[in-house]
């Protein structure tokens, strides 16, 4: 019989609210927690040489949650001890605005910045959100841009 | 047979719809031939890059629609 690891916390939530880093880092921390690792995706005003006026991103909610549990099940067969907190912003976000919040604590510094590159990276490959570019005159789903 | 198909991001807008009833699919259809029944039914969505998923797992073309009851044409996803 095989026993599936959990992580001993593991949130994720999409909002079309602002994100508050603090409080995505105070959701995770522990009293044995040595450690917290935290990662902002902001939205910058450039992308390949043309300026951007603001992203609008939507996610397919039900498949999101559903690819994030794997992701943190992913994580858990790594290391099981980290507490984990991930928020994704949805719909239009400002420049300078975060897209993304994510917290990970732990008794050490090392498995915690391992586990937060580990998250944001398989995110970007399999979580089914997607970003949309505003130019002044135009606009591009990244995912179509050639 | 039949499937709901959830559409997202630029196919959504192409389609003008983020969700398609597919009917009349043969029986035994595989996300091959709904992709080819979408396509057929929204010519603009011709050429458009995506992976697929079956009740919120990836899956490849070959996969059966068998019991499923949602497929999701996933374009190249840009989150984070």
């Amino acid at each position: 019989m095989s026993v599936e690891k959990r992580l001993r916390s593991a949130t994720f939530e999409l909002t079309s609210e602002p994100l508050d880093l603090e409080t995505v880092a105070a959701a995770v921390r522990r009293d044995a927690d040595g450690a917290i690792v935290t990662f902002l995706g902001v939205v910058r005003d450039h992308a390949r040489g043309r300026s951007v006026t603001h992203l609008h991103y939507e996610a397919y909610a039900a498949m999101a949650e559903h690819q994030m549990e794997r992701i943190f099940e992913q994580l858990a067969s790594r290391d099981s001890s980290l507490g984990v907190r991930v928020v994704h912003r949805t719909g239009t976000i400002a420049i300078g605005e975060a897209s993304i919040a994510i917290a990970v604590a732990s008794a050490h510094r090392v498995e915690a910045f391992d586990a937060c590159r580990f998250l944001i990276d398989r995110i970007k490959e399999t979580v089914p959100i997607w970003k949309k570019e505003f130019y002044e005159g135009g606009e591009v789903w990244v995912s179509e841009r050639s | 047979m039949n499937i709901t198909v959830r559409l997202f991001a630029g196919m959504r807008e192409v389609a003008g719809v983020d969700r398609v009833e597919l009917t009349d699919l043969p029986d035994k259809a595989c996300v091959r031939d709904a992709r080819a029944a979408l396509v057929a039914r929204f010519p603009g969505l011709e050429g458009h890059v995506a992976a697929a998923a079956l009740d919120l797992e990836y899956v490849t073309d070959d996969a059966k629609l068998g019991a499923a009851t949602e497929l999701a044409f996933i374009p190249p996803v840009s989150g984070g």
